[in-house]
């Protein structure tokens, strides 16, 4: 606890640190946001295609 | 098992059934390691607390260079055994070693202006690192430019294998080149040249962006299977 | 396949070059152009000319071998001549390299003329102007090279011009590093450093297989 109370009186460190943690989990949401959507997206238009041409 | 895994089909069924669980020891791990690099090690004695933003900065960096080498190993085996499924998952990881490199490029500079009073210097491992970002700018380019995936996938092959000449370079650009980025610290782990506290939240870290990495790999793979599916299906009805 | 054909190749792509002249007056008129943009830009009494004309020149010269490559591969995948070339039993390596050789007098010749012209609008002295001509007659084969096999990537696209760019760009970054390093800046003028030439020429050494076997296996892609 005393190295994390530390850290947060740190002033400047603490902007960049927190900056630089914000960035890469921003980036990695994204990446897992726009992977996870676009695998539903897929998935919705595989199985309309399948039951479509099922029926044919 | 490789060959057992390079069906597509089984393939699909693996990732449906142990995606989530990957992504959830991600998050476990992340948790973890957000516990040890805030509560459980100690500011540096140069850098301050600003070697907090190590702990994301360097494992992003090692995957940046262990996807691109998982990208060049799955060109060449494309190039060679001409495998599909060595193509999706170089098209896969592209986007997600993009980002990865994108995230230390960004961490390194923030990083950069309390240590070394500036944004950014033009040493050689952050320009080979900026120059492997735009190979992976590329190789996103190059596989969705053509109309023909399978083409797109070939070029894309040859650019990666020929890429590769950065991977050294970067690897090992703090020794050849006097710059102002410092040495390795974890070249053996026999030996790693800094302390357990500080060396804990880096694997921990490390561990859970690997989760990250397989777990979003597996989904953009079961994308890309569907989205060739689907194009098979929209060709016979064409035909 | 005898020397002879390879010979041939050099002179099919000289002797269309010098029918194809418009490529050469666009290099040289773009190269000029843009040179007396940059001094108008600049203002004649504000000139810094030894630091400000080595980037300038390095800049255009990569924009005007993006622009001559494509005339080397496009047409000739147009015309379905780099078909033919491959149907007639010439290897992809010495194709590509009969091109790159043609291409490199092509941005040669006028160079030589270029660079002294260029050099006295912004008054740069004559052995700077000299050791420059050296340093884009060392890097130029392997940045033609490089453009060449880059051209060869995007010949199948209709937007094909900011792709080759950026697959460019990484591969033309440390030659242009070595290049803009083996002249260093000084009160007297620039100095001469050979190790840096010596990397050039090493550049250039891995540079060429490693284009003629891309080349090789862009072409075979692209005839499939």
């Amino acid at each position: 606890m005393r190295y994390f109370s530390n850290f947060i009186d740190s002033g400047d460190h603490f902007t960049y640190v927190c900056l630089s943690y914000f960035i890469v989990f921003l980036i990695l949401f994204l990446m897992f946001f726009l992977s996870y959507t676009k695998t539903k997206k897929l998935e919705k238009e595989f199985t309309l295609l399948s039951k479509n041409e099922t029926k044919k | 098992m490789i060959f057992k895994f390079a069906n597509p089909l089984r393939f699909q069924k693996f990732v449906s059934k142990y995606q989530p669980t990957l992504l959830y020891l991600s998050l476990i791990f992340l948790v973890c390691g957000l516990f040890f690099s805030f509560f459980n090690s100690p500011p540096d004695y140069m850098q301050g607390e600003t070697v907090r933003i190590m702990y994301i900065h360097v494992p992003c960096a090692w995957f940046s260079l262990m996807i691109y080498s998982l990208i060049a190993i799955c060109s060449l085996f494309s190039i060679v055994f001409k495998h599909t499924l060595a193509d999706i998952i170089s098209r896969a990881s592209a986007p997600i070693g993009a980002s990865f490199t994108l995230a230390t490029l960004i961490t390194g500079s923030i990083w950069g202006k309390p240590t070394w009073g500036t944004w950014w210097v033009w040493d050689a491992r952050l320009t080979s690192e900026l120059i492997l970002f735009f190979i992976y700018l590329g190789l996103i380019l190059i596989t969705t430019s053509y109309e023909d995936k399978s083409k797109g996938d070939r070029y894309a092959s040859i650019l990666a294998v020929v890429g590769i000449v950065n991977l050294p370079i970067i690897k090992w650009s703090v020794d050849w080149w006097n710059t102002l980025h410092q040495p390795a610290s974890i070249s053996k782990l026999s030996s790693p040249s800094i302390d357990q506290s500080m060396l804990t939240p880096l694997f921990i870290m490390t561990i859970s962006f690997l989760f990250f990495f397989v777990s979003v790999l597996l989904m953009r793979i079961k994308a890309e299977i569907i989205q060739r599916k689907i194009d098979v299906i929209r060709f016979n009805r064409v035909d | 396949m005898r020397i002879d054909g390879f010979f041939n190749l050099i002179k099919r792509e000289m002797r269309i070059c010098l029918k194809n002249s418009f490529v050469m007056i666009s290099f040289s008129s773009f190269f000029l152009i843009s040179i007396l943009i940059f001094v108008f830009a600049f203002g004649s009494g504000s000139i810094d000319g030894d630091k400000l004309y080595k980037p300038i020149v390095w800049v255009l010269l990569i924009f005007s071998l993006m622009l001559i490559s494509e005339n080397f591969t496009n047409n000739d995948y147009a015309d379905g001549s780099l078909k033919e070339m491959q149907f007639l039993g010439y290897s992809e390596e010495v194709i590509i390299l009969s091109k790159g050789i043609a291409m490199w007098f092509m941005i040669m010749l006028p160079t030589f003329f270029l660079i002294p012209i260029s050099s006295i609008l912004f008054n740069v002295t004559f052995t700077n102007s000299v050791i420059l001509f050296l340093n884009i007659c060392l890097a130029c084969p392997s940045l033609i090279l490089i453009s060449l096999v880059s051209s060869l990537f995007s010949i199948q696209l209709k937007n094909n011009k900011i792709i080759q760019f950026i697959i460019i760009f990484p591969f033309y970054m440390p030659i242009i590093i070595f290049t803009t390093s083996t002249t260093n800046n000084d009160i007297d003028g620039y100095i001469f450093d050979d190790n840096n030439f010596l990397i050039l020429i090493g550049i250039f050494f891995i540079t060429l297989p490693i284009s003629l076997l891309t080349s090789k296996l862009i072409m075979k892609e692209i005839n499939r």
